[in-house]
């Protein structure tokens, strides 16, 4: 599903923020890819959406080698990936109903299709009450789960997510990984950034451990050692 | 059909939503195109002035008295035939006595000698107006010519030639002022125009990022913003509109007598004011179209 093969990213001759990774990620794979701030992980997501280019080496997705996408393929390629940030990304002057919609007007999607959708997803990350509410008025954790719906409203393959709980609470922080696990059991494949040890120790699957923009630990059932 | 129909919902949405900076951003453009209507008022008016004074110059020919009716009318005829001839007004001896009598009445001297005349001097009168200030040198060399000597007693039009010269070098000299005036407005307007938008961009520039992070295509995260943008521009327009018509239905009396030129010339120039008004408005919706593509240019990457 997602292939890094001898992936490097060079800013400058003294900034590697990756250096020669390989991994690869299989369809409905949940992987977590952990380290200290600065190793790699947010290039890795930024590879995989192409918001930037990798400066050597090739990016798969699907069958679709991304290391040399033209602009205007770009839309298309992340209409295929969910992505959840850590700032959570919401358009401040839509409702959390119209930004999960947005997911969907992107694509395309039928006006009808739009109205039966958003309400299930709401009710999916447990916000059916708040449709109406702006961003400013949700709480970090709910801000957070509107762009996860957001993220997943159209069914996409993957589903990447940059440190997702880095500005939420403990225990929303729980309920949003249960929900990125839930996402997982329904077939797509989770892609998890973070530092965060304890996630990682409780989610016990596949972990990719970066330091200095190498991978230094790749596990099946792994747990965050550094 | 979505297609068309969703951004223009988005852009009426986030128009209301926004309602402060819209109404900021629509008083700019209503200012900066309210000085180019101005400008485009007073342009018209200064042609509508030229223009006037030119139709009023005219030529008078002094009939010989001795001309019959017979002679008067071949005469007539003759001077309709010239293609450089507009309008020809036969004046009577008697009309043209009292005209003459009415034109130098603080004359003290011409008052005592008609009035020692037992007969009247006068053969009548021709009024001539020529199709253009330009036609006139030729009109004036037509009827000098042998052709139409023996009709005529006196002319009255070399002092008009002067008069029509001062008007032409005015009018040339008014168009191309209000010209260069217009040409320095607009590019005022269009850089207040194209600030104003780039500032309305600049708040949003982070909604656009988002947009194209989540895989909206340029077109798609841009349309609804130029869209709410042209809105600008036509509700600047219409507030424009509103208030021209205003000063045109209240103000067109006082407008008139100052200017010392008649109602009816105003309502005649009506249909020109307002293709001026249809082209502001191309004018503002292209310039907004124009100016929300270059501005949005730099947060479009994706």
């Amino acid at each position: 599903m997602i292939k890094f093969i001898n992936v490097s990213k060079i800013y400058s001759p003294e900034i590697h923020a990756l250096d020669n990774i390989n991994f690869h990620i299989q369809p409905g794979e949940f992987v977590s890819i952990v380290g200290q701030s600065g190793a790699g992980k947010t290039t890795l997501i930024k590879l995989l959406i192409a918001q930037e280019k990798s400066s050597q080496g090739k990016v798969i997705v699907g069958d679709w080698d991304i290391s040399n996408i033209k602009s205007h393929e770009i839309p298309y390629l992340r209409r295929q990936i969910g992505v959840v940030f850590q700032d959570f990304k919401l358009l401040k002057e839509k409702t959390v109903e119209e930004n999960i919609a947005f997911g969907l007007e992107v694509i395309g999607a039928d006006g009808k299709f739009i109205k039966n959708i958003v309400p299930q997803v709401l009710r999916l990350v447990g916000l059916e009450k708040k449709a109406k509410r702006f961003p400013d008025e949700l709480s970090a954790g709910e801000a957070q789960r509107v762009a996860i719906a957001r993220a997943v409203v159209h069914r996409p393959k993957i589903l990447a997510a940059d440190e997702p709980t880095g500005n939420v609470d403990l225990l929303n922080t729980r309920e949003i990984i249960d929900l990125f696990k839930k996402i997982n059991e329904m077939g797509t494949t989770v892609l998890l950034v973070t530092h965060n040890r304890e996630i990682v120790n409780y989610l016990k699957t596949r972990v990719v451990i970066l330091d200095h923009g190498q991978i230094i630990s790749d596990q099946a059932s792994g747990r965050y050692t550094l | 059909m979505s297609v068309i129909l969703r951004p223009v919902r988005w852009a009426l949405r986030s128009f209301f939503r926004h309602l402060g900076l819209s109404f900021i951003t629509i008083i700019i453009i209503t200012f900066s195109l309210l000085s180019l209507n101005i400008l485009l008022f007073i342009n018209t008016i200064g042609r509508m002035v030229a223009e006037n004074l030119q139709n009023k110059v005219d030529m008078n020919i002094y009939l010989n008295p001795n001309l019959n009716q017979a002679d008067i009318d071949f005469f007539k005829n003759e001077l309709a035939k010239e293609q450089n001839i507009d309008s020809i007004e036969h004046i009577a001896a008697d009309q043209a006595l009292a005209n003459f009598r009415q034109k130098h009445q603080d004359n003290e001297f011409i008052s005592k000698s008609l009035a020692a005349l037992d007969a009247n001097p006068f053969g009548g009168m021709i009024i001539i107006r020529a199709t253009s200030l330009e036609a006139y040198p030729e009109v004036v060399t037509t009827i000098t010519s042998n052709k139409y000597s023996r009709f005529i007693e006196d002319k009255d039009f070399f002092e008009h030639q002067k008069i029509i010269l001062i008007i032409e070098n005015l009018s040339e000299k008014i168009y191309l002022a209000g010209l260069v005036i217009l040409l320095i407005f607009t590019f005022i307007s269009v850089v207040a125009i194209f600030n104003s938008i780039r500032l309305t961009f600049y708040t949003r520039k982070d909604e656009i990022k988002i947009m194209r992070l989540i895989g909206a295509t340029g077109s798609f995260a841009r349309a609804p913003l130029i869209i709410e943008n042209v809105l600008y521009g036509v509700f600047a327009w219409l507030i424009n509109l509103i208030i021209f018509i205003l000063i045109f239905n209240f103000g067109l009396n006082q407008i008139s007598s100052f200017l010392e030129i008649e109602k009816e010339v105003f309502i005649s120039y009506s249909q020109e004011m307002i293709y001026s008004f249809l082209m502001v408005l191309i004018f503002s919706i292209f310039l907004t179209i124009v100016s929300s593509w270059l501005a949005t240019r730099k947060y479009i990457r994706a």
